[in-house]
């Protein structure tokens, strides 16, 4: 290709994929990093309320500016990081438990085995992601733990799909043929050649799933059936800034922001991941 | 769907042109939050409840003491078990069939069909004794049927086969349209019996956020919000763009122990300085300024003092002695871990907040700032926040799965004895058992609801309520809160203590 | 073609059982009694046999798996029950509030179909600065959480400007607001999507065929590619018109948007059982709908499919 022709960061050494990944690692690093030492800035509790400065614009003494209860806005948004991505995290990893083991088991077994354990995927899927974790939270009450056991709950058969999909076609691949004619024990199979095969594509599903999850806990945090007060997490300060949002536009700009900004960062890692295994070069016309 | 918008923006255009006309037909918009409304025969609420109680009117209303004053009754008298009873007269239906003995009967017999039949009457009583007299009794032998016809669930409609299309009252207005979820349109009824209603025309839209509906107030989309959230106090515009109209102080806000003690929530129940303690680590003066857009008041009382005449000071309460707070933690034994959290043996001094019946945003932000009182005297709260009454009482309440209750309620009743009976005994059929202290407030309970006299029934309840806040603190007065609506500056809203009673039919449009 | 048709809906058959099963247990696992909390509300103190002759109404005094079978029986005649809070048949309650759901369905479907193939194919076929940026401004759509965006609306468009209502009636320019709130983020996973499979398809030898015979990139996107994405194309709209219908929740309620994700908030809140349990089965059944629609687009777009399928 002429180097004209190349598009310009591509010029200077750097992929458009190789971008969005270095990006996305660091925002996601700049998060962990101002948790790390949120400690030892000069903030107040989260907790700690100043009624006579409440919903206070942005100021010196309040970076963000406060809420309904003259709490600092910085600081919770900063104490909600471990929460609100915790949450997302830890929401994805009981996706993963429920749906690797399951995705992976209905493209090994095939035939029957796998035709029953589709449909039983279908059945969940079939309902509304969101309302039937609104369902599931409605009848568990309302709390954190209950909204992660929603979202799984309603998120798992899609990600189950995608494992069987990515199991399927790994093992339809040449050299994974081979291993398993010349006698490789299943175990040895699954191991050694396909789950080394779907790992790259697992984590660009990880990635873009993350994101998705994300979204969905602050929105059940919003409808205010998620995080409980006063614990600081990003869709339940929006909820709590709702009513304010005419006077105190400030108290919705930076959670909302929070949420957005983390959001992006787990896109763009899971699209710069498929870019980057994307080893296939479309034709130039 | 379409069609009722076309039609207000062509009345809109044409204002300028017909200013007499728009005068001489008063229309008001309120914005209340959801359709309740059930238009199953046997569980009929259809234009019997808030906001549209306006079709159909009650044998009695409530008096300014919660007692019950003449409206479709004229005047009655209890004897032997006996109700007899003379009926105003000249009235008619709006569809003109006359208010008599004969209509009367088969007006209160349409509540028996009725699942929600808490009259209680018994059926087979019924007697005409003259063109406007009747007679009947109680199934229960109840002497406070009257009083419990104060409700606007007992309103007397005519009997006819379109009862829940087209409900035939002989109230103020009469139904217009009904698009259900969306609105219910009343219009006045000319030939009502009483004083006209100012208002020729109300609708009711069913807004159900809270956001929405101030936002719609301030955008001139309604006149006035008929159920008003403290979130939207606490937002309200200062501007005077929205003006607040209230009641006397109604309901309470309170916080309830768990009185039953079963482990792990089982701190509270036997220790009763520790729930006085909690008493006074209550900064009441600051709740009420934060919340309720500051004009609830803090209470020493669950009940306000005018309702039956309880007196405003029937219970000591607890004022806010942070002080006094710790003292009686360490008498009882509670004192400082490393945390600042007090410990006694071993035990942390953690307690489990459900908030709040009916739901939390009655109460919001109370559930915050009351862990940020109790943490400063050393007791840790952990908050559970609940948005559905169904998840109260089942997951919560009813196992008795937390210490603490917050709950957000009223004696919505002119019988006194009911709120006592039914949530703060153990005979309790709501499941109140949790909560109540029992023994010497369940005697009372009992023995008021059948004392002879209002006034020793009165007297009983009051030392109830007394009891279980100075002997027991078994329940914390916290707050007691008006009714409130919103408006646009120039309306007058006539308030009611009763959210039913409110009179939107005669909100005054001053210029 | 029938014939496909027909053995695809037998093959769905066990999955919609199962499915109203499922809708059928959450619900009748779930605590809270609908009737208890109307009977509290009115005041009324219920005496046991009141209890009992409501539980036997609703059927809750027999054992869970007959109440499926009687519930089952009725749901296959469209007897969805009837709502314990309004007393109105489930199936006219959810007609109640379809037609401002589709409204809003459809439009947002349109605008994130438009939505998509514009930023899919400025992304594919734009120089690279513009494409860069195109991507990125498709990320931020994907990422931007609907409830935000919909207050941001609000704020600039009814505080701000003035130019629309708050409070819709269902009509068309009430709709403006959410429609363009929810078709943003939809059309942007879509644009994604239309991104992702014409660079695959743009891999393909047949594409370097038609390079090489001189047609241009217009010509090659519209006679080459786009009726080999087609079918991928239409199963993604036909799950996003799904994901619309049952995914407005939020906006619907930021909004006031008197649609199906209004009915099944307040159904929860309420505990209105019937009226849960209809809105799930009903959803299951558009999600089958859907799907069913995607796979005769798939095979209708598909010539060796529809070849093999007619000799069959």
């Amino acid at each position: 290709m002429p180097d004209a022709l190349r598009p310009p960061l591509t010029r200077l050494g750097i992929a458009p994929g190789r971008l969005g990944l270095g990006l996305g690692l660091a925002i996601l690093l700049l998060f962990s990093g101002i948790w790390a030492i949120s400690g030892r800035l000069d903030l107040p509790a989260p907790e700690a309320m100043d009624l006579l400065a409440r919903l206070a614009p942005p100021s010196a003494t309040h970076p963000l500016g406060t809420d309904h209860l003259g709490r600092d806005l910085a600081a919770r948004i900063l104490a909600a990081i471990p929460v609100s991505l915790g949450a997302a995290l830890a929401a994805m990893a009981a996706i993963l438990v429920i749906a690797l083991p399951f995705g992976a088991v209905a493209a090994l077994a095939g035939g029957r085995v796998d035709m029953v354990m589709m449909r039983l995927a279908d059945c969940v899927m079939a309902f509304p992601t969101l309302v039937l974790a609104l369902a599931v939270i409605g009848f568990l009450g309302a709390s954190l733990e209950a909204s992660i056991i929603g979202v799984v709950v309603a998120w798992w058969p899609s990600n189950a799909r995608l494992v069987r999909a990515l199991v399927m076609s790994a093992q339809e691949r040449d050299f994974v043929r081979a291993a398993r004619l010349s006698g490789a024990s299943r175990a040895r199979v699954v191991l050694r050649h396909i789950l080394p095969q779907i790992l790259p594509p697992l984590a660009v599903l990880v990635s873009l799933e993350t994101a998705s999850i994300l979204l969905a806990l602050s929105a059940l945090s919003f409808l205010g059936i998620g995080a409980q007060p006063p614990t600081p997490e990003w869709g339940a300060m929006l909820n709590e800034a709702r009513p304010f949002f005419a006077e105190a536009p400030h108290m919705l700009l930076a959670p909302g922001l929070a949420v957005l900004i983390a959001v992006i960062a787990f896109n763009l890692i899971g699209e710069a991941l498929r870019d980057l295994l994307d080893k296939r070069e479309p034709y130039r016309w | 769907m379409s069609k009722a918008p076309l039609a207000v923006r062509l009345a809109l255009a044409a204002l300028p042109l017909m200013p007499m006309a728009a005068w001489a037909e008063p229309t008001l918009i309120v914005a209340v939050k959801a359709d309740r409304y059930s238009v199953k025969e046997d569980r009929f609420t259809f234009t019997t409840r808030r906001p549209a109680a306006q079709i159909a009117e009650t044998a009695v209303k409530p008096d300014a003491s919660f007692n019950p004053g003449p409206l479709l009754f004229k005047s009655w008298r209890y004897e032997d078990g006996l109700y007899i009873v003379t009926l105003q007269e000249g009235i008619t239906f709006s569809d003109g069939t006359p208010f008599d003995a004969d209509t009367a009967i088969a007006s209160l017999r349409l509540y028996d069909k009725n699942r929600s039949d808490f009259l209680q009457l018994d059926q087979s009583s019924f007697e005409k004794r003259g063109a406007y007299e009747i007679a009947f009794r109680s199934e229960v032998a109840s002497a406070l049927v009257i009083e419990n016809m104060t409700h606007r669930g007992t309103s007397l409609f005519l009997p006819t086969d379109t009862l829940t299309e087209n409900p035939i009252g002989t109230g103020p207005f009469v139904l217009d349209s009904y698009a259900p979820k969306q609105q219910i349109t009343v219009r006045r009824n000319p030939d009502y019996w009483g004083e006209p209603p100012l208002v020729e025309t109300l609708t009711f839209r069913f807004i159900g956020d809270d956001t929405a509906r101030m936002l719609a107030l301030q955008n001139g989309e309604v006149d006035v919000i008929g159920e008003v959230t403290p979130q939207m106090m606490l937002s309200m515009p200062q501007d005077g763009s929205v003006v607040l109209h209230q009641s006397r102080p109604i309901r309470y806000a309170a916080l309830m122990f768990n009185m039953q003690g079963n482990a792990p929530f089982d701190i509270a129940a036997k220790d009763l300085t520790l729930r006085r303690a909690l008493g006074y680590a209550i900064d009441r003066a600051t709740i009420a300024t934060v919340l309720y857009g500051g004009f609830g008041k803090p209470a020493t009382t669950i009940l306000p003092g005018w309702m039956f005449d309880l007196g405003d000071d029937h219970a000591m309460g607890f004022d806010f002695d942070p002080e006094l707070s710790k003292a009686l933690l360490a008498e009882a034994g509670w004192l400082p871990g490393a945390d600042g959290v007090r410990e006694k043996d071993g035990r942390r001094l953690s307690l489990t907040m459900v908030a709040a019946y009916p739901n939390v945003s009655t109460v919001k932000p109370m559930p915050e700032m009351l862990q940020q009182m109790f943490a400063a005297v050393g007791v840790e709260v952990a908050i559970v926040e609940v948005e559905d009454s169904g998840v109260y009482n089942d997951t919560y309440f009813g196992p008795g799965a937390a210490d603490m209750f917050l709950e957000f309620a009223s004696n919505n009743n002119t019988d006194p004895t009911y709120l006592l009976y039914n949530v703060f005994t153990t005979m309790s059929p709501w499941g109140y058992a949790v909560t109540s202290p029992g023994g010497n407030v369940d005697a009372l309970a009992k023995a008021s609801r059948v004392a002879e006299s209002r006034e020793e029934v009165v007297r009983l309840v009051r030392e109830a309520y007394r009891s279980i806040v100075d002997d027991h603190a078994a329940t914390i007065p916290i707050l007691l809160v008006p009714n409130f609506s919103l408006s646009r500056p120039g309306l007058s809203v006539p308030m009611s203590e009763y959210a039913d009673w409110i009179d939107y039919g005669n909100v005054e449009l001053a210029d | 073609m029938l014939r496909f048709l027909l053995i695809r809906l037998i093959a769905t058959l066990p999955t919609l059982l199962g499915m109203s099963f499922l809708a059928f247990a959450i619900v009748a696992i779930a605590p809270g009694d609908p009737v208890m909390m109307e009977l509290r509300a009115m005041g009324v103190v219920p005496k046991p046999e009141d209890i009992a002759a409501i539980k036997a109404e609703y059927g809750v005094d027999r054992p869970f798996l007959a109440r499926y079978v009687a519930w089952l029986g009725r749901a296959v005649q469209f007897d969805l029950g009837r709502s314990v809070a309004t007393g109105r048949a489930v199936t006219s309650e959810l007609a109640l509030y379809l037609p401002a759901t589709l409204a809003l369905s459809v439009s947002a479907l349109i605008g994130a179909v438009s939505i998509s193939l514009g930023l899919g194919l400025i992304a594919v076929m734009a120089g690279p600065a513009v494409s860069a940026a195109t991507r990125a401004l498709t990320v931020l759509l994907v990422s931007i959480p609907s409830f935000w965006l919909a207050l941001l609306l609000i704020h600039a468009f009814v505080l701000e400007l003035g130019w629309v209502r708050l409070i819709g009636d269902g009509s068309l320019p009430d709709l403006i607001l959410p429609a363009l709130t929810l078709s943003l983020g939809a059309g942007a996973t879509l644009g994604r999507f239309v991104y992702e499979r014409v660079r695959a398809e743009r891999c393909e030898d047949y594409v370097r065929l038609a390079i090489a015979k001189g047609l241009g990139p217009m010509r090659i996107l519209l006679a080459h590619i786009a009726p080999r994405i087609i079918g991928p194309l239409a199963t993604a709209w036909a799950n996003t018109l799904g994901a619309l219908l049952g995914g407005a929740v939020i906006v619907e309620s930021v909004f006031g948007w008197p649609g199906l994700g209004q009915l099944i908030l307040q159904a929860i809140g309420q505990r209105d059982f019937p009226v849960i349990q209809g809105y799930l089965v009903f959803m299951g059944l558009i999600f089958f709908a859907t799907s069913l629609a995607a796979d005769i687009v798939v095979v209708l777009s598909d010539p060796q499919l529809r070849r093999r399928l007619s000799d069959a």
